[in-house]
């Protein structure tokens, strides 16, 4: 047992500092005052708006729970909205798909007051409208952000929020599956509304276990080693003058070979500037 | 024959640290004077009965503790030609398995514990002495390649060479062990020892050790020697053998023959642990201080240092997380 302790003794010490420093984060951040929900003006009574019809019944009542727990980890109001049609003419600001979807998600939070701690709070709108526009062939989604969110989760977070969490339904190959990718949504805006950004992403539990499970494999791999005591002899060892006698040491030269072959050019690529290119029929 | 102090009447042995015979009751030196006893089988110094094993030349008495040298076998056609006394003392052989052992995490508990770690014995093992000589001739087709390239070609020259190699050598005391008890591989990772302190016997070397006399013939013996040779020569002719990317055509041959043989003891310390009824063998070479062995892994030891990491890891982590999610 003593032994254990003088062996650990720096690794022991390393870890007591980490869990120190770890709960007085955790008690100064504790420190201040909680926010709680204090939104009484909102008329939202639910959370996801499924316009669309993308979702079942049962994936609606979950991603709504979800959303509650998710909602309390972050302080933030959460509202899913799905749309299909064209929002052209409705009154928002723009010439374009996108702005129009955008001018619908800022609306949206602001006709419903919503914000986690107030009325006109932190809050995140996520508009899907999956009405194809004509004009660009595509499909627009919006986040829109305000208050302690809107300062937490910047306009790059939530394009790169929504590249992960739609990707999905942007590849032809794969099923459309909404409930995933909604889900997903949510699931990162903890993450990208930390203080700490995207650190927490990857101190998922699951990822914590298996690093403490690969880093002690290494450790048992590496104090594994058992032997001692290598062959330290060599051929001169007991030569007499530890030198052989060379009596004929020669090298003649016979004859040479060349053989070349030719290089293989990788076709299309190198070759300057000019035209370059390519053709296809069958 | 028992070597005892003429100023107490202790036991006289051989001390590495101070190259001379001691006494370590009265720390006499040179103090000693050989007494020898007609009778075998008891202890010269309290009588009591003693067992010897077929090949044992010197021991203690399990009684008094006295270090016992039996002249019959370390004399006439068994005394040694040759002996390098140990140089390493017991304290020092057990600070080089300390050094060499002690970092190490799954050894189990008491493997370097005083108590366990003074039980090590001094040996002297009996070695026989090989001079060998050694014709190396060989001759091979050998090629060398060369590739360069222009904007067009990649090139490949091949150049033939006739080699031919002719070397002799004369290996001087290749030793082999002649103790049955003695592990052939771990004996032959003992070497290399430094010949220039060998000296002729003295019986005297041997009190204070555990001695053997050969076990075997040497010519049973010869055998591992001539294939140490066989070895070191063509590692010889090989280190003359480089730059070539093939060599074919080879006829190599290799003769050896013995040209003499010596019998000597050399020092070796031996610690034997036992764990979970297995033993362990570790040695210290007595003159070089070489250690060769292999400890056995304690499983709790793994289970509990591997959870410790883990669980220190895991613990860290998460707490990292708890005070990250917190700001
Ligand atoms: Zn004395
Ligand atoms: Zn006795």
């Amino acid at each position: 047992m003593a032994r254990y302790f003088k062996y650990f003794k720096i690794p022991f010490i390393i870890f007591a500092i980490v869990v120190i420093g770890c709960i007085a984060i955790r008690i100064s951040a504790g420190n201040k005052a909680p926010v709680v929900r204090g939104n009484k003006v909102t008329d939202l009574t639910q959370n996801v708006f499924d316009y669309a019809g993308n979702l079942t019944e049962e994936h609606i009542a979950e991603l709504e729970s979800y959303i509650t727990e998710i909602e309390d980890q972050t302080k933030i109001d959460i509202a899913i909205v799905t749309l299909n049609e064209s929002l052209e003419g409705k009154g928002y600001y723009g010439g374009s798909n996108h702005m129009w979807v955008n001018g619908y998600a800022d609306t949206f939070a602001d006709v419903h007051q919503m914000g986690y701690e107030m009325p006109m709070g932190s809050n995140v709108v996520f508009v899907d409208n999956c009405y194809r526009e004509p004009s660009t062939g595509r499909v627009d989604s919006w986040m829109s952000t305000y208050g302690t969110a809107k300062t937490r989760i910047s306009e790059g977070d939530c394009e790169s929020l929504m590249d992960d969490a739609l990707y999905g339904l942007n590849d032809g190959s794969t099923e459309y599956d909404y409930y995933r990718a909604y889900r997903r949504v949510v699931e990162l805006i903890p993450r990208y509304a930390s203080a700490t950004g995207g650190i927490l992403g990857f101190l998922r539990p699951i990822y914590i276990f298996a690093f403490s499970l690969v880093v002690a494999a290494i450790y048992v791999a590496a104090s594994w080693r058992s032997k001692a005591g290598d062959k330290t002899t060599s051929g001169s060892t007991y030569l007499e003058s530890g030198r052989p006698n060379m009596r004929r040491r020669t090298d003649v030269f016979l004859r040479k070979t060349v053989t070349k072959v030719k290089i293989q050019s990788s076709s299309g690529s190198g070759g300057g500037g000019g035209h370059g290119g390519g053709g296809h029929s069958r | 024959m028992i070597f005892r102090c003429k100023n107490c009447g202790g036991n006289i042995v051989y001390d590495p640290a101070r190259k001379a015979m001691c006494c370590p009751h009265c720390d006499s030196v040179d103090s000693e004077e050989a007494v020898g006893s007609p009778i075998m089988n008891t202890c010269i110094n309290c009588g009591a009965p003693m067992m010897f094993k077929d090949h044992t030349s010197a021991t203690k008495c399990p009684n008094c503790e006295t270090y016992t040298i039996l002249e019959e076998r370390v004399s006439g056609q068994y005394k040694p030609d040759m002996i390098i006394p140990f140089k390493i003392s017991k304290d020092v052989a057990q600070g080089m398995l300390i050094d060499e052992f002690g970092k190490r995490a799954f050894t189990p508990t008491g493997f370097l514990s005083y108590s366990s770690i003074s039980k090590m014995q001094g040996h002297y093992v009996p070695f026989f002495m090989y001079d060998y000589h050694s014709d190396i001739n060989y001759h091979a087709i050998g090629t060398k390649v060369r590739t360069w390239s222009d904007s067009r070609y990649n090139y490949t020259e091949t150049s033939y060479y006739d080699v031919a190699r002719e070397m002799d050598g004369d290996f001087d005391k290749v030793p082999v062990d002649a103790s049955i008890d003695m592990d052939d591989g771990t004996m032959d990772l003992m070497e290399p020892y430094t010949y220039r302190e060998l000296e002729e016997h003295q019986d005297k070397y041997l009190s204070g050790f555990y001695a053997e006399k050969y076990n075997m013939e040497e010519g049973e013996l010869a055998y591992r020697a001539e294939k140490k040779v066989r070895r070191d020569s063509d590692e010889l002719l090989n280190n003359t053998l480089g730059g070539y990317a093939t060599l074919t055509n080879v006829n190599k041959n290799i003769a050896v023959h013995k040209r003499d043989v010596k019998f000597a003891l050399l020092p070796i310390w031996e610690y034997v642990f036992n764990y979970q009824g297995v033993d362990y063998k570790f040695h210290v070479n007595g003159q070089t201080g070489k250690v060769v062995g292999k400890t056995p892994i304690s499983k709790s030891r793994v289970l509990a240092y591997g959870a410790t990491v883990f669980g220190m890891i895991y613990i860290a982590g998460m707490l990292l997380r708890m005070a990250l999610m917190a700001l």
